[in-house]
């Protein structure tokens, strides 16, 4: 269970070290931060629009990345369901 | 108008959640066809060469359908459980050409193999309403020593102001699990003795409830909730596992004998479950944070944490350079063992179950490596990208593995 915390603690770092990399425009920092909520309405969209915007933005990297891991590491799964399996050695 | 109305369509798919393979939320494009090169090498282990292709088109305004295709070669040598110093020991023997395991005389823990995989799936998306989506997908894949097909169904909804999307998807998988010579050993049956058993057959279930939500202009958020099950012959018809026994046994640092070797046995049902999630965030000066945390747990006792870290770094000419970074760490499995100790379990004794794949003992992963690519027209996307493994295994043999990932990606639009 250490470890989840010791995950979750980099996880914080990391988010805050790209927080930093949005100081050039301060003013609008805190405002577009990374938990910050607003309500968007659909004209404000257009940067969520962007395909590197996608939560799975390159779906062969994905597809190749979740087949080696799969094949050498016992944790699966998370992002989705389905897709065929394999007897990897 | 109609660029708005794409950016719009965009939009609303960029709250869909995502199957691993999914490259649905393309666009409004006609036609997407993305295809990929991946070379993957293991240092004096397995070398794969695979080749993945993805076909996305619209058949309708509310109807999108993919076809994936991937093709792989898979040789080398892997860690077959047993322990080294047996002499001439020959680990597994498969017929001349028949692919699979194959002698390997004089080594005793890593086996050769190759072998090929061929696997095609089916994907069909509804939109219903606008708000609600439906996939249906379908998949076999093939090799000499495997085979599965597996159904899927994912349903998506999106809120009346499209912030949040709310997701369910359910799967199913039927397994054939065989040597390459046909049908499995018998569990904890003496290496080379035994009966052969009919093929092993496992069915697979799995469900995921996925909340995606936008929290601002510039960052998505998800988290899934997967549930599911293994049942069935769980068992690697190809693993081994040795009975040791200590020179001294007063003194455990003197070393020990290796008196037999068995195949290994596993349960035969696995409950597994995870939480999931995932984030991205463009920031100010448009580069593009991707970063995503699992926490999975199993009833093998097998506990993982997995942080994913990329930093898409946008530069002008539609080029970016995207560093990777990824941390993974494992519990062993409550039956993972290093070796039968005779010690423990007596001269003819065994646990329950027993297996010392070192894909089930503790593990510490890391990932390092980059992604660059280039737009070269309004439809044309070129990615590259090379990566490092390195695997450390607490009690394995082979205490790490390190890997090299090369992937050559082309993506092309039609309208």
């Amino acid at each position: 269970m250490h470890k989840s915390k010791k995950y979750i603690a980099v996880l914080l770092v990391l988010s805050g070290l790209s927080a930093c990399s949005t100081m050039k425009d301060v003013s609008n920092t805190v405002k577009d931060s990374l938990f910050n909520y607003e309500k968007v309405k659909p004209w404000q969209r257009g940067e969520l629009a962007k395909e590197d915007m996608q939560l799975v933005d390159d779906g062969l990297m994905t597809y190749a990345d979740d087949h080696i891991y799969f094949s050498k590491e016992a944790a699966t799964g998370g992002k989705g369901v389905g897709g065929g399996g394999c007897g990897c050695n | 108008m109609k660029s708005i109305q794409k950016k719009l369509a965009l939009a609303t798919c960029s709250l869909l959640a995502h199957n691993a393979q999914s490259v649905m939320a393309a666009g409004a494009e006609d036609w997407a066809v993305d295809a990929s090169f991946l070379h993957y090498e293991e240092e004096e282990r397995i070398t794969v060469n695979k080749m993945i292709g993805t076909l996305v088109t619209n058949i309708s305004e509310s109807d999108k359908v993919k076809v994936d295709l991937v093709f792989d070669t898979m040789s080398g040598s892997t860690p077959s459980g047993a322990l080294e110093g047996a002499g001439s020991f020959t680990t597994i023997t498969t017929p001349s050409g028949a692919g699979g395991f194959s002698a390997s005389s004089g080594s005793t823990a890593l086996a050769e193999f190759s072998d090929t995989r061929l696997g095609v799936s089916l994907d069909w998306e509804h939109t219903k309403k606008r708000l609600y989506r439906i996939n249906y997908g379908s998949s076999i894949s093939v090799e000499k020593d495997y085979t599965s097909f597996g159904l899927n169904t994912n349903y998506a909804q999106d809120s009346s102001s499209r912030i949040v999307t709310y997701t369910a998807g359910v799967a199913v998988a039927f397994d054939d699990v065989r040597r390459s010579t046909g049908g499995t050993p018998e569990p904890f049956a003496l290496y080379g003795g035994g009966e052969t058993l009919e093929n092993g057959t496992r069915v697979t279930l799995d469900t995921i409830f996925g909340v995606t939500r936008v929290f601002n202009r510039r960052t998505l958020g998800q988290l899934n909730f997967s549930t599911g099950f293994n049942e069935g012959y769980l068992t690697d018809p190809y693993k081994l596992i040795s009975r040791t026994q200590l020179l001294d046994i007063s003194d455990p640092s003197a070393g020990f004998d290796e008196k037999d070797t068995y195949y290994e046995s596993r349960p035969s049902v696995r409950q597994r479950s995870s939480l999931y999630g995932s984030m991205a965030h463009s920031t100010r000066n448009d580069n593009v944070l991707h970063m995503s945390y699992r926490y999975y747990w199993d009833d093998w006792d097998i506990v993982s944490n997995t942080l994913d870290f990329r930093l898409k770094i946008r530069y002008e000419n539609d080029f970016f350079i995207e560093p990777h970074l990824r941390f993974y760490d494992q519990t062993a499995a409550n039956f993972y063992y290093f070796a039968i100790e005779q010690e423990v379990f007596g001269p003819n004794g065994f646990p329950e179950y027993g297996s010392a794949d070192y894909r089930l003992d503790e593990i510490d992963g890391t990932t390092l490596g980059f992604n660059i690519g280039k737009t070269f027209s309004a439809h044309g996307k070129l990615r590259v990208r090379v990566e490092h493994i390195r695997w450390q295994y607490k009690n394995s043999l082979f205490d790490v593995n390190e890997a090299l990932v090369f992937q050559l990606s082309y993506k092309k639009l039609f309208e």
